[in-house]
Formats: C-alpha cells, sequence, structure tokens
C-alpha cells in the first residue's frame, strides 16, 4: 500500500487488489524516519482510475466474446490486470501515534516513499483509543474476525442509542448489552414493546437460560399493578396532566380531592370515585375527573388489593445481584402503555432521587411510541444524574430530535439505505459525516458501526455474535398458521 | 545596441513565392497527430487511364488471419534501451473468433547485448539500430511481426493472412522468418498473403484515390506500375482498393494472388466493418499498449533482481519551464 494524495482530514491510500481491507478498517502509516505513525481509517473504497483505463476496459469487454490465448512469457498481464483492478482506499485521518499513544491529528504527514503501511487488529486500535475498564461486554467481531468487546463501564452514567432499518438486528445487540450488564451485575429496566426480552431466560433448545433467574417479566395489569398510595399524589398528577390530558382547573379539584384522601388515611381507587362524586364542584370538572377515573381504572395499572400489587423497589431487590425486569408493553392499548410507561418512570425517578435504589440502565424500544418528549430529554438530562442510564432503539432516527443526539455518548449504528435517514443520521452522530454517510449504506445484516465512547471515538465495525439465548421476537404469521392446520 | 534584422532576402523571397505557388490549388489543412484525406480524394488523375474493377462477395470462404504489433520504448539504461513490444494475430475460422496474443515483453536494446540479440534472431543487426531508438523499435517491430505472420501462414491452409502495413523487404529480416520465406510457405499452403496500408505517402496514388471513393461498389486499381516508378519494391502486386461501397481506399500489397481472386475471397470470409477488416481492426486494437500495459511492463521491470530504478527530471520543463504550449 503507497499514500496517494491527501487533502484535508483525508488520506488516499493505494492498494493493490491482493490486500484484504474493508471499509471500517484501520491502517497504520509508519514513517520510521521520524518514528511517527499516523492512523487513519478506511470509510471508503474505489477503483483508481490511471489514464486510459476506460478505454483498456471497453477494449476488453469488447474482445471477451473472442477466445483469446496469451503468450506472456514475463507474466506482465498479471500486472496489467493487477492495475486494472487496483483501489483507492479513501481513508478519514483518526489520529498521530508517538511512542505508542495516541494524539490528535496536529498536521503532520508521513513520507509518501519510505512509510510502512499496515492493517491494524481491533485490539491494537483499542489499546491507541486508550480504553479502560475491567467489566468487558463481548459484542462480536471485528470484520477481520478478531473478537470486539466494549466495557460496561462506558455505558455507565451514558445515553446510547441503537438505530438502523428495520430487522437489522438492533435489538439482538440491545439484549447482548443487557445480558453483558446483568453478568456484571448491573440492574436493567427494559420497556419491551414487542413482548421478546423475555427470550433472555430460555436458551436456544428452550429451556432455562443462565438468566432464568435474573430475568422479571412484568405485565402491565397481571403481574405489574401498583396502589395509588404507592404511586403517590406526584405520579398519579403526572398521569393525569400528561398521559390523560386533564385541564388546569379539574388538576386543581384533584389535588385537592387527592390531599383530603390523604388527610383521611384512604387513598384508594374506591375512596377516589367516591369522593370525586362527593366532591362540591362544577359538574363539567366532575365529568372531566370521572373520565381520567375511569381511564386509569381500564388500565389495569392501579389496585387497591395490596396482595397484587408490586413496587419498583421490591422488583429490583429481587434481582439484587443483577438481572434485568422487563416490562412487556406489547398486548396493552396506547394510552395504558403511555400509562405504564408514565408511571415507571415517575416512581423510578423519584426512588432514585431519594437514593431507594441503585442506579439503572433502560432500554426503551421505540421509545416515541409511548414516551412524550418532553420526558425524553427529562431523561437525558436530569436522570441520567439520579442513575437512570437510558439507551433508545429505534428504527426511525428522525423520531429522536437533534439535540437528543447532541448528548448521546455512544451510537451503535445499522444499515440504513434511505437517503433520508442517512442524512439525519450522519449529521447528528459524532463522527465526521462521509464516514458515517459511506459505512452505513453498505453495512450487512448483524454488522453496526459503534461511535463515540464505547470505542474512545474510534469508530468500529462490528458483526454482532450470536447468542445462546433466545433473542428473536415471535411474529404470528398467517401462512405458517395455515400450513399448521393442513398438516 | 540595436538589433539587426537578419539577411533572409532569400528566404523571405521563397516564402512569398510559395504562397503565388499555392494559388488554385486545392489542399487538405493537417491537425496535429491525425491523418486526413480529403472527402473525395484529390480526384486529379482522369478515369479513363487506368481500370477499376469492380468485385463482389462470393461463396468462397476461407479462414482470415491478421497480425499487428506495437512497440514501445520504456526506459534507458546508460548504454541502450529498454523497448516493451506486443503482437497479436486475430483469427476469424468462418465466424469463430481466436486470438493469439504476444507479450507485453521486454526487450534490452544495447550494443554490448547485441551479440546475443543477433544469435537469438538469427540475424546480423546493423550498429545503427542499436544506437537509434526510432530504428530500433522499428527493426523489433518488424521481427515480431514478421515471427507471428510466419506462425499464421504455417497454421492456415487455404487461408488469407494479412499485415499491417505494406510487403516491403525490410534491412532486418529474421533468418526463419522473413518475408521470403513467409510468401513461399503460403503458396505453398494455398493461401494468400497481403498487406493493408491505411494511409500511402506515394502523392500519384494519393491522386488516384478520388477515382475509388466516387464509386459506390467494391473495387480496385493496379497501381504496381506507379509503385515500381516511385521506386518502391514491393513484395507482389499492388493495389488501391475499397473494400466496401461507401469506404476509404487503401493500399493492398498481394503477395501472389491475382486481385480480384484476393479481395473477393477476402470480403467473403471476413467482415469488413468501415471498409477495414475486421481481424485486422481487432489485432491492431489488441496490439497497441494502453496506460495499464505499459504500467505493467514499468512495475514487471521493477520486480527485476538488482535493478535500480533511478529518479528522473523533465529536461523540458526544467530548462524550458512548464508553461504548457501544445506543439506538434
Amino acid at each position: 500500500m503507497r499514500i496517494l494524495t491527501k487533502q484535508n482530514d483525508e488520506l488516499r491510500v493505494l492498494a493493490m487488489p491482493g490486500e484484504n481491507i474493508n471499509k471500517g478498517d484501520y491502517l497504520k502509516i509508519y514513517d520510521k524516519l521520524q518514528d511517527l505513525s499516523l492512523v487513519v481509517q478506511v470509510y471508503d473504497i474505489a477503483y483508481f482510475d490511471s489514464l486510459g483505463i476506460e478505454e483498456d476496459i471497453l477494449r476488453d469487454e469488447l474482445f471477451s466474446s473472442s477466445e483469446i490465448v496469451r503468450e506472456d512469457p514475463l507474466q506482465t498481464e498479471n500486472l496489467g490486470l493487477m492495475i486494472k483492478d487496483a483501489r483507492v482506499l479513501i481513508c478519514k485521518i483518526r489520529g498521530v501515534v508517538k511512542k505508542d499513544r495516541k494524539e490528535n491529528d496536529f498536521g503532520w504527514l508521513p513520507s509518501r516513499s519510505i512509510s510502512k503501511i499496515a492493517k491494524l487488529g481491533i485490539e491494537e486500535v483499542a489499546a491507541l483509543a486508550g480504553s479502560s475498564g475491567e467489566r468487558s461486554i463481548k459484542l462480536g467481531y471485528s470484520l477481520s474476525g478478531e473478537e470486539f468487546s466494549i466495557h460496561a463501564e462506558d455505558l455507565d452514567g451514558r445515553l446510547n442509542v441503537i438505530t438502523g432499518r428495520k430487522e437489522a438486528g438492533k435489538s439482538h445487540l440491545a439484549k447482548l448489552l443487557v445480558s453483558g450488564l446483568i453478568d456484571h451485575g448491573a440492574r436493567v429496566l427494559v420497556l419491551d414493546i414487542n413482548g421478546e426480552y423475555g427470550g433472555l431466560a430460555f436458551d436456544k433448545d428452550g429451556g432455562a437460560s443462565r438468566y432464568a433467574k435474573k430475568i422479571k417479566v412484568l405485565q402491565p395489569g397481571f403481574n405489574l399493578k401498583f396502589t395509588l398510595q404507592y404511586l403517590g399524589k406526584r405520579a398519579v398528577v403526572d398521569l393525569m396532566q400528561n398521559v390523560l390530558d386533564a385541564p388546569g382547573a379539574s388538576l386543581r379539584e384533584f389535588m385537592r380531592i387527592w390531599d383530603y384522601l390523604q388527610q383521611s388515611g384512604s387513598v384508594s381507587l374506591g375512596s377516589l370515585e367516591d369522593a370525586i362524586l362527593r366532591w362540591k364542584c362544577n359538574e363539567l370538572v366532575r365529568d372531566a375527573l370521572l373520565s381520567r377515573y375511569y381511564s386509569l381504572l381500564g388500565s389495569d395499572l392501579v389496585t387497591d388489593n395490596a396482595r397484587y400489587a408490586t413496587t419498583l423497589e421490591e422488583e429490583f431487590y429481587s434481582i439484587n445481584e443483577g438481572g434485568a425486569v422487563i416490562v412487556s408493553l406489547g398486548t396493552i392499548g396506547p394510552v395504558a402503555r403511555r400509562l405504564v410507561v408514565e408511571a415507571l418512570l415517575a416512581k423510578l425517578v423519584e426512588s432514585e432521587e431519594q437514593r431507594k435504589l441503585d442506579p439503572v440502565f433502560l432500554f426503551a424500544e421505540e421509545a416515541h411510541l409511548y414516551l412524550r418528549h418532553t420526558y425524553w430529554e427529562d431523561l437525558i438530562t436530569r436522570m441520567r444524574h439520579f442513575g437512570i442510564f437510558t439507551t433508545f432503539i429505534t428504527n426511525q432516527p428522525d423520531a429522536i430530535n437533534a439535540g437528543i443526539y447532541r448528548q448521546v455518548d455512544n451510537i451503535f449504528l445499522y444499515n440504513f439505505t434511505n437517503d433520508k435517514d442517512v442524512d439525519m443520521i450522519a449529521q447528528a452522530s459524532m463522527t465526521d459525516f462521509e464516514t458515517v454517510k459511506s459505512i452505513i449504506r453498505s453495512l450487512p445484516p448483524r454488522h453496526c458501526l459503534v461511535l463515540g465512547k464505547v470505542v474512545n471515538d474510534m469508530p468500529v465495525v462490528l458483526r454482532v455474535k450470536d447468542t445462546d439465548f433466545q433473542t428473536l421476537g415471535f411474529t404470528r404469521l398467517f401462512f405458517n398458521q395455515l400450513t399448521a392446520k393442513v398438516q | 545596441m540595436q538589433v539587426e534584422a537578419l539577411q533572409t532576402d532569400d528566404l523571405s523571397m521563397l516564402s512569398k513565392e510559395s504562397v503565388s505557388f499555392l494559388r488554385g490549388r486545392r489542399i487538405i489543412l493537417h491537425r496535429i497527430g491525425q491523418e486526413e484525406k480529403p472527402f473525395l480524394g484529390w480526384n486529379s488523375i482522369g478515369e479513363n487511364r487506368l481500370d477499376i474493377v469492380e468485385f463482389s462477395d462470393t461463396n468462397n470462404r476461407q479462414p482470415v488471419a491478421s497480425i499487428d504489433s506495437s512497440v514501445i520504448q520504456v526506459a534507458e539504461t546508460d548504454e541502450g534501451y529498454v523497448f516493451a513490444a506486443k503482437g497479436c494475430v486475430a483469427y476469424n475460422f468462418l465466424d469463430k473468433k481466436r486470438t493469439l496474443m504476444f507479450g507485453p515483453a521486454i526487450y534490452y536494446w544495447a550494443e554490448s547485448t547485441s551479440s546475443h540479440i543477433e544469435e537469438r534472431l538469427g540475424e546480423k543487426i546493423p550498429s545503427i539500430f542499436f544506437r537509434d531508438p526510432q530504428l530500433a523499435m522499428r527493426a523489433l517491430r518488424i521481427l515480431l511481426e514478421r515471427n507471428l505472420t510466419f506462425r499464421a501462414v504455417k497454421q492456415l491452409r487455404h487461408g488469407t493472412v494479412l499485415i499491417d502495413g505494406s510487403l516491403k523487404y525490410s534491412s532486418i529480416e529474421p533468418q526463419n522468418a522473413d518475408l521470403r520465406s513467409i510468401i513461399m510457405l503460403s503458396k505453398e499452403n494455398y493461401g494468400s498473403l497481403a498487406g493493408i496500408a491505411k494511409k500511402t505517402k506515394i502523392k500519384e496514388l494519393q491522386r488516384l484515390e478520388g477515382l475509388l471513393l466516387t464509386r459506390n461498389f467494391p473495387s480496385f486499381i493496379d497501381v504496381t506500375e506507379i509503385m515500381k516508378i516511385a521506386g518502391v519494391e514491393i513484395a507482389g502486386k499492388s493495389f488501391l482498393a475499397k473494400l466496401s461501397g461507401n469506404a476509404p481506399a487503401l493500399r493492398v500489397d498481394i503477395s501472389h494472388d491475382e486481385g480480384e481472386d484476393f479481395f473477393s475471397k477476402l470480403i467473403s470470409s471476413d467482415a469488413i466493418v468501415n471498409g477495414y477488416p475486421e481481424t485486422l481492426r481487432a489485432a491492431h486494437l489488441l496490439s497497441i499498449f494502453s496506460p495499464a500495459d505499459e504500467a505493467a511492463v514499468k512495475a514487471r521491470l521493477g520486480k527485476i533482481d538488482g535493478l535500480s530504478i533511478l529518479p528522473g527530471f523533465n529536461i523540458r520543463h526544467m530548462l524550458l519551464g512548464t508553461l504548457e504550449v501544445k506543439r506538434r
């Protein structure tokens, strides 16, 4: 390999066809006279267009139907073929290595004539990135097949986004992250929109996996119910205001009713209904409050029976050694889903504020379907300080606004082909536009581009590994059912 | 000090006279590196002076092989030159296309290696060929083409072999594949041999081209006598011919066939594209050096053990500067 040209932060390197270089690979350009190396990342690969090559190829094609016998005493034809297939590796400069330490690019250029160019292994890249941590989470392999891990510490206190087109493997990676965090004793709350994270408890054969005892699947209306007393005034008022859209006047009356019930020591669904019915207030306000009350009742989230009620503290206590509380949101309606999420997050924040819970990693699948925008911003600003570290998983990058992207610490990017999505994500990501745009377009399934703190801002292309637990969601298919019936 | 005008009266007068001599003449303007002909020829000789013979397609189809080659200079040493050569034989075996490609091969041409070259080629090479790279390239091309032609003629019985250019004896002919031997072998194999030149420098022939251009049918004129008068020694007979109705005239040297018989056989056996045999066109296109071929040859040179490539500089750039003014 040889350096061809440099322009701004881009270097073009000539490579011959036999050299196995892929988009995303790192190259080290070592100049022995100065004992310095330039580290560059290949973000695109093109043909080397030497003068007249197009006519040459046209000529080859013109005579391709003719049977050609070659008499080539010096085997120069092979060299000609290599020249025609020579590639230009378009690279971004990622830094300069001085005495095994990576420094930012300071404009130094290695010699074009004597520099040696070699591919950098993923371990060397990690060493240069200087990632420090003791708890590794194995995520997969580099394009050359070397193992690739991140450190759990690099997810701690961070905001992460996993995005890519449908069926690219986002949820698979999210589950790997969840399992990796559990392995290191972390506690995870998963908002599971498709009811697929429960698979963590089962191995591929359907038996209990090593996470079976560390997974708690909560189904709103069944084993996820709270008492009004536990939810408390703040959380319920939040639900009334943000999910059930109660008007201001009604909210004021509701708060008075709540205070009254609290003073009388009977905060329950039954007493709340009675109080609303008997409360001296405008009939319109009463109607408004009653309709919200019935919505809350219909969600099955609240119960007066303490035997069927639970608390977040209780659930997390049961996985004290590390585990995941999975809230399955797939089978409930959109309003109930929003009520559940709002209530959960409100209580979670409260518990974290009061130091009742250790920090929690929150995984939110397709959060735009149930999380209001104000909450997103709250999650990434206020909540992370209390110890809620969020990972958003979405196939709609534009569902997350640019303000949130600017706060993101790690992005796991899967393939996108839609120009609008590619542009959106490329502009929002924390590395250069060209790298993101070029690499994510050509990522095969199960491959992702990792950006951010977990790779110390040295973007890495990763082939995500398989798991020993079940990761696939279940989709009822018409024709499968038909076949089963026929059989 | 003033700059005095040169005493160039004679030269100035000659130039003025030349301009006046051109009055009433028809000219064709030359463009850099392009060979051009007037569309309708010079048309300055009356049609009645020479016989124009029309010919047509027959069912007598034979295999055709066409040969072309090219030689370029790729490097030089302190005592000689390094050339690269490519050759091609394009066959049309009754519509089945086959091609033999030779090279790119590298040749080191220096007086110190002359005895070795002569021994290998079986031919004494005058020393001037080692001092003048243009002559050396020409010699190398003839040697390569003769060898390829010999092979093609040997292979094809009852076949037609075409070479690019005229069928002239060269001052260098390889011992075992010289033109005379090739013609003899062609006759023994009941074959035909011809050289087809795209352009002629002989003014008499240029003027005759117009006679053919006005014809709408494949036709030829026997110009052997004109060639003899012009002092050009051809191995066989020479013709001006157009191989299809709407085509330019070509000079065709035929070693031993009769004109009409040869031309009819040729247009029956090979496709004629824009008035030129397709196999000859293929041989030409495949034998020219592309930039990739040249780079491959230079890369191959770089792989020779102990060979060191010295950094060079462009003397014109150094002396004249880099201002680019297109020149001929």
